[in-house]
């Protein structure tokens, strides 16, 4: 059969496959010929146009509702194949089309298995080209916290690292702690600090968490796994220095500054019994905090201790006498 | 296995195409199928048919009809041998794994260390039957600088290899079952199978060009590989 030929042969079938009634849909891959199989063929048959072109058309009337399968589970075989297909041809024409998918907010036709369509429509089109303005795309896509919600931090992420990241701290706050494990956050942490540098990565997270403790921010770090976003804390704690010296019985304490979340302190009760520790270090103190990376701190000679005490704290660990200075 | 008068009418409508004649070859070549399972197949092959439709089809409705004809050949005990199989890097992207960090297929392409993310990988088909080789015979192709495409070819893929695969190697021991000698009841309609003689210690591949040797090949149970090593071979987009 003459190449010519065979791509008439095959562009009959498709648009035939494509076109009929997903009913009648012959999609059993494990004995039948895989409608896939004649994408790739015509595709690779210099027909690439006319294959997305198809996908497209395909996917536009999947969305506008127009396809009413009453064999549910085949029709959605079929249009997963037709999503991948975008994937594997690279084909930024259905951007449009995977869009309609994603934003479809009724079950329509796909009932129960909308979630699964938008999932996959999220991760083909988190690999497409993507264009600033398809930011607010993806953020409406995080809010609405469905399967597809790591393709949209990613994507997020990829187009703009500080608003990205923004969202992703904001989704991480307001996900209840059994609904966050659907999402490996260090993975996509690293890929951003793999595609934006670890600096930028910092300085994102560092303005996304402006308003918040320096223990927001540590939580960040580790839950990233990424040791050299510490570095970026001296930015974050910079904006609480101004520190006060007070004394408490036998205990100097150094009041950083204060925030919604409470006040950082630096305790100790001598200059001996503090130990030397490595900036950033955790603090096994009373209460929490953490090792003072400021230089400004170090140079004062004051004990490097930093510790965190939670709003009306002191009383109950005992440092109700502490005056200041 | 002999095909019965009752089963002629389909192989009848089975080799009225090539590929049907060669999937009624396969049937007769074999061997180690034992006679009576083959016996069920056939009645429940030539009741699928009688209703009618695509002989193609009648064999997959009977091939899913019972779990019994799901690896039915010989099997054997592979100890520590390592075991591999090559899929379309595509359906990496479907591991859970990925999903949960939102790596999408162009991304994984672009970023082949992201598999690191992978802690596990379900194996198997619709019918919950892997097709591996032995990683040993695959590996000393590639160590001799082999492309992708021969092995591909070699292990009866594709001849025209145009997308992207990945290999994931595990170990026999971490199937949790014994590995078989894969049967016509386990290839179905897959015309690209050739069953092995009887008494034979392993399945062969056989090279889609058809040229060159096969590879030794097992099936066994769907199963999941922890920690799986993966790894990516890349031929170029589409």
């Amino acid at each position: 059969m003459s190449k010519a030929t065979d791509t008439t042969h095959l562009k009959q079938l498709l648009w035939t496959r494509l076109s009929a009634h997903p009913d009648t849909l012959d999609l059993d891959d494990r004995i039948n010929e895989q409608p896939e199989d004649l994408f790739v063929r015509m595709a690779t048959a210099g027909e690439r146009d006319a294959v997305v072109a198809a996908l497209r058309s395909h996917l536009v009337r999947c969305a506008g509702g127009t396809v009413a399968p009453t064999h549910l589970p085949r029709a959605l075989r079929f249009l997963s194949r037709a999503i991948r297909l975008c994937d594997s041809l690279g084909g930024v024409e259905c951007k449009d089309a995977l869009k309609l998918l994603l934003l479809q907010e009724e079950p329509g036709p796909w009932g129960e298995y909308l979630a699964e369509v938008q999932e996959l429509a999220a991760r083909v089109l988190s690999g497409l080209p993507k264009k600033p303005t398809d930011l607010e795309l993806w953020c409406h896509v995080a809010r609405a916290c469905s399967p597809a919600l790591p393709y949209a931090l990613n994507a997020a992420i990829e187009i703009d690292v500080e608003r990205g990241v923004e969202l992703l701290a904001r989704t991480y706050d307001r996900l209840a702690p059994r609904r966050r494990n659907a999402v490996n956050w260090r993975a996509i942490l690293q890929i951003a600090a793999t595609m934006h540098g670890v600096e930028a990565l910092g300085d994102a997270l560092g303005r996304a968490l402006a308003d918040k403790s320096v223990l927001e921010y540590e939580r960040f770090v580790r839950l990233a796994g990424l040791p050299e976003l510490r570095k970026q804390m001296t930015v974050a704690l910079s904006d609480l220095v101004g520190y006060s010296q007070g004394r408490g019985g036998d205990q100097t304490s150094y009041t950083l500054g204060k925030s919604a979340g409470g006040e950082y302190r630096l305790t100790g009760t001598s200059a001996q019994e503090v130990r030397p520790r490595t900036a950033f270090e955790d603090v096994t103190g009373p209460g929490y905090g953490l090792a003072l990376p400021l230089q400004a701190i170090v140079e004062q000679g004051a004990p490097r201790w930093l510790n965190y005490y939670p709003p009306n704290a002191g009383e109950a660990k005992g440092l109700a006498h502490e005056q200041e200075r | 296995m002999t095909i019965p008068a009752k089963a002629r009418k389909w192989a009848d409508a089975m080799s009225k195409t090539a590929r049907g004649r060669r999937i009624i070859k396969n049937v007769e070549r074999e061997q180690n199928v034992p006679s009576g399972l083959a016996r069920s197949f056939f009645n429940a092959i030539s009741r699928a048919y009688a209703k009618g439709g695509d002989p193609m089809r009648a064999m997959g409705k009977a091939l899913l009809s019972t779990a019994a004809f799901v690896l039915a050949g010989p099997s054997f005990d592979l100890g520590l041998d390592l075991l591999t199989r090559f899929e379309p890097l595509a359906r990496l992207a479907d591991s859970p794994d990925l999903k949960r960090a939102g790596v999408s297929l162009q991304r994984l392409i672009a970023n082949p260390g992201l598999v690191d993310i992978i802690t596990e990988l379900r194996l198997g088909n619709a019918r919950g039957i892997v097709w591996t080789a032995l990683e040993e015979a695959v590996s000393a192709d590639v160590n001799r600088d082999a492309s992708i495409r021969e092995v591909v070819d070699r292990l009866g893929i594709t001849d025209d290899l145009r997308e992207d695969m990945y290999e994931v190697v595990y170990g026999a021991g971490d199937v949790g079952d014994p590995c078989h000698v894969p049967t016509v009841l386990d290839a179905g309609a897959d015309d690209r199978f050739r069953p092995s003689p009887k008494g034979a210690k392993h399945g062969m591949t056989h090279p889609c060009s058809g040229s060159g040797a096969g590879y030794p090949e097992y099936v066994h149970r769907e199963c999941v590989v922890g920690d799986p090593n993966v790894r990516l071979h890349q031929v170029g987009a589409l």
